[in-house]
């Protein structure tokens, strides 16, 4: 198995989950998403995002509505829906407790290995 | 010079150079095609091209500056391959995908790598393995005396189709004809084709009639350089089938002649002995094994590359060492032949004498035992060999009888057998091992006409002569059969005619008399 490959799996995963709470504290346009996500390594190539975004939107956990933009054209602000919101609280308890567990198992394992 | 096209993207103009514009189509082409679902992809689509305008405006500093291949290289970079924008489900799309272009492979004939009628390179591909290996397989059928693999050839060519549509060669290859295989095909012969749209546009008449010409004469070349591939393949072909003709034959009269029958046979003798010398013939063998063989393991190299169009060595320490055994050898061949030469140039002879007084009665009766009686004759063409209880034996047939006068009241036998050799002592070895067989009964003397070696087989020019002295008054009868070796050169008797074998004679004086035929 590829590692690589398995690094993405694990960041394709949780990619969502970002998005939402990327979006937490207000609207934002596909760019400064992107921006954030990049900044913060959660994203390679930009290309991922798009069908992702459009996925979220049509599960209604997203919305948006469009805004004129001085430098270039139109663009999409996104923001959580009631059921976006819902969502990401539920991820966010699930993540707190994936986390504990994944260091429960790592921290075990390496004592077992001392 | 580059074209410049203008597009809109996400509802900005943009001019952008012909070159960048067909690798950012080409792109969106490619990106759209991941997704499966209509409406998503719309949108999906919308979204994408909106932030490649966004990353396209950065770059152009102005409204009239175009954007250029690299823009397009970088945004690509940016945004991901086409592959990258598949989440899991579609993966399942395209595993899906992938699963249904596994599709049965059909046999056809390659047109794109043929020498005959492309029917080696379309079983390559339905059989999935390099083209040579096929083209070997007919030569070695054919080698094989299997000259039905010509006819099979010619029933493949005849009722495989040729693999024209690009559709066909994708299921020659069993890859599934869908869009997206074929628009790989077909992108290059396209863009080939529509360079030349873009430079006829720039072209006048004059010249694109020049070009009309020139192709022309290219097809007429083109015509002309693949005969020459195929009779330079044919050559190849030719070359590898004598070479190999001629390795096989080398190699299995090579192992007939070491393994099968040596030892104590006809063939075993044969090897002992090939030549006039001491030299073990397996030796003599080897080295023209060698000698011929080595060139010929070229030429069937060389064959092959011409067929397969490479090149293939078989790396230089390999070939210094061919060359260095095949010197080697050349120089054993000659230094065999100064020594076959020695030892027919130089003869000694020499003799080995036997003397036997016979019985003192005053009659003697002279038999000849002939050795086809006693003897299963062998291989007449390269010797006559017998086979005394276990042994093989050399046969020999020069054996001479003269008659002398015996210098006292007894009959005296004197066998003596010469052989020849380079020096005496070999002579004289090769004198000894001569068994000429002979048997004394009562009165009677039974000679033979022949004589047995176990060392020799020729050249040494062995020979028996038997002298028998005979006293005065002797009564002697020569039974006919002794005609064959009976020699009246050399002798101090009168000769006896043909019609006095069986005869009673009397010597007296120098000369045989016949009493009961004087009597009559």
């Amino acid at each position: 198995m590829n590692i690589e490959n398995t690094k993405a799996q694990m960041r394709k995963g949780v990619l969502e989950f970002c998005i939402l709470s990327v979006l937490k504290n207000g609207e934002l346009y596909a760019s400064e998403i992107l921006d954030t996500l990049k900044k913060n390594k959660m994203l390679v190539v930009e290309g991922t995002i798009y069908p992702l975004l459009t996925r979220l939107k049509n599960a209604e956990l997203l919305q948006y509505r469009w805004e004129e933009s001085l430098s270039g054209p139109p663009r999409k602000y996104y923001g959580l829906t009631e059921r976006g919101n819902k969502s990401l609280n539920e991820l966010s308890s699930t993540w707190n407790e994936l986390v504990q567990t994944v260091a429960t198992i790592t921290k075990n394992n390496n004592h077992n290995h001392e | 010079m580059n074209k410049t096209v203008s597009i809109h993207l996400a509802g900005t103009q943009f001019y952008i150079d012909e070159t960048a514009y067909q690798k950012l189509s080409d792109y969106l082409d490619k990106v759209k095609r991941k997704f499966s679902d209509v409406q998503e992809r719309q949108e999906i689509m919308a979204d994408i091209e909106a932030r490649i305008a966004e990353l396209f405006l950065e770059k152009v500093k102005n409204e009239r500056q175009a954007v250029q291949l690299e823009d397009v290289e970088e945004v690509i970079k940016i945004m991901g391959k086409p592959g990258d924008y598949v989440s899991d489900s579609e993966e399942e799309y395209t595993e899906r995908e992938n699963y249904s272009s596994q599709i049965p492979k059909k046999l056809y004939r390659d047109p794109d790598h043929k020498v005959l009628g492309g029917v080696s390179g379309g079983l390559a591909h339905y059989f999935n393995i390099d083209v040579v290996w096929v083209r070997l397989i007919w030569v070695l059928l054919v080698l094989a005396g299997l000259g039905s693999g010509i006819i099979v050839y010619i029933v493949l060519w005849a009722i495989l189709p040729e693999a024209k549509s690009t559709s066909e060669k994708l299921a020659m290859k069993g890859i599934s004809a869908n869009i997206e295989n074929i628009e790989r095909k077909v992108k290059k012969k396209f863009e080939e084709v529509s360079d030349k749209i873009n430079q006829a546009d720039f072209k006048k008449t004059g010249e694109s009639v020049k070009e009309g010409v020139k192709s022309g004469i290219e097809g007429l070349g083109d015509v002309i350089a693949g005969l020459v591939r195929f009779v330079v393949k044919a050559a190849g072909v030719l070359l590898m089938i004598i070479a190999m003709s001629v390795l096989v034959t080398m190699t299995v009269t090579f192992f007939v002649f070491l393994f099968v029958n040596a030892g104590n046979t006809p063939w075993g003798m044969i090897i002992e002995q090939t030549g006039y010398s001491d030299i073990p013939a397996w030796l003599i063998i080897l080295a023209v094994f060698l000698v011929v063989c080595i060139p010929f393991f070229y030429i069937f190299q060389s064959g092959l590359s011409l067929l397969a169009g490479k090149s293939k060595s078989i790396g230089s320490v390999a070939n210094i060492g061919l060359l260095s055994v095949w010197v080697l050898s050349i120089a054993a061949l000659v230094a065999i032949g100064l020594r076959e030469a020695q030892w027919t140039v130089f003869q000694e002879e020499s003799t080995s004498e036997i003397s036997r007084t016979l019985s003192k009665s005053d009659t003697l009766i002279v038999n000849l035992n002939q050795s086809s009686k006693n003897y299963n004759l062998r291989n007449r063409l390269l010797g006559i060999f017998v086979k005394d209880k276990i042994n093989y034996s050399y046969l020999n047939k020069n054996v001479q009888l003269h008659l002398k006068s015996s210098v006292d009241s007894t009959a005296v036998i004197e066998i003596t057998r010469t052989a020849q050799g380079p020096d005496e002592k070999t002579a004289l070895r090769f004198a000894e091992h001569i068994d000429y067989p002979i048997e004394i009964i009562g009165d009677t003397l039974v000679l033979s006409d022949y004589f047995l070696s176990k060392l020799s087989a020729k050249g040494q020019n062995e020979k028996i002569r038997v002298n028998l002295y005979l006293p005065e008054n002797m009564v002697i009868k020569l039974n006919p059969d002794v005609k064959r070796i009976y020699n009246q050169h050399d002798s101090d008797l009168h000769y006896i005619s043909f019609n006095q074998f069986g005869e009673f004679l009397t010597l007296k004086a120098g000369k045989f008399l016949c009493e009961p035929c004087d009597n009559f």
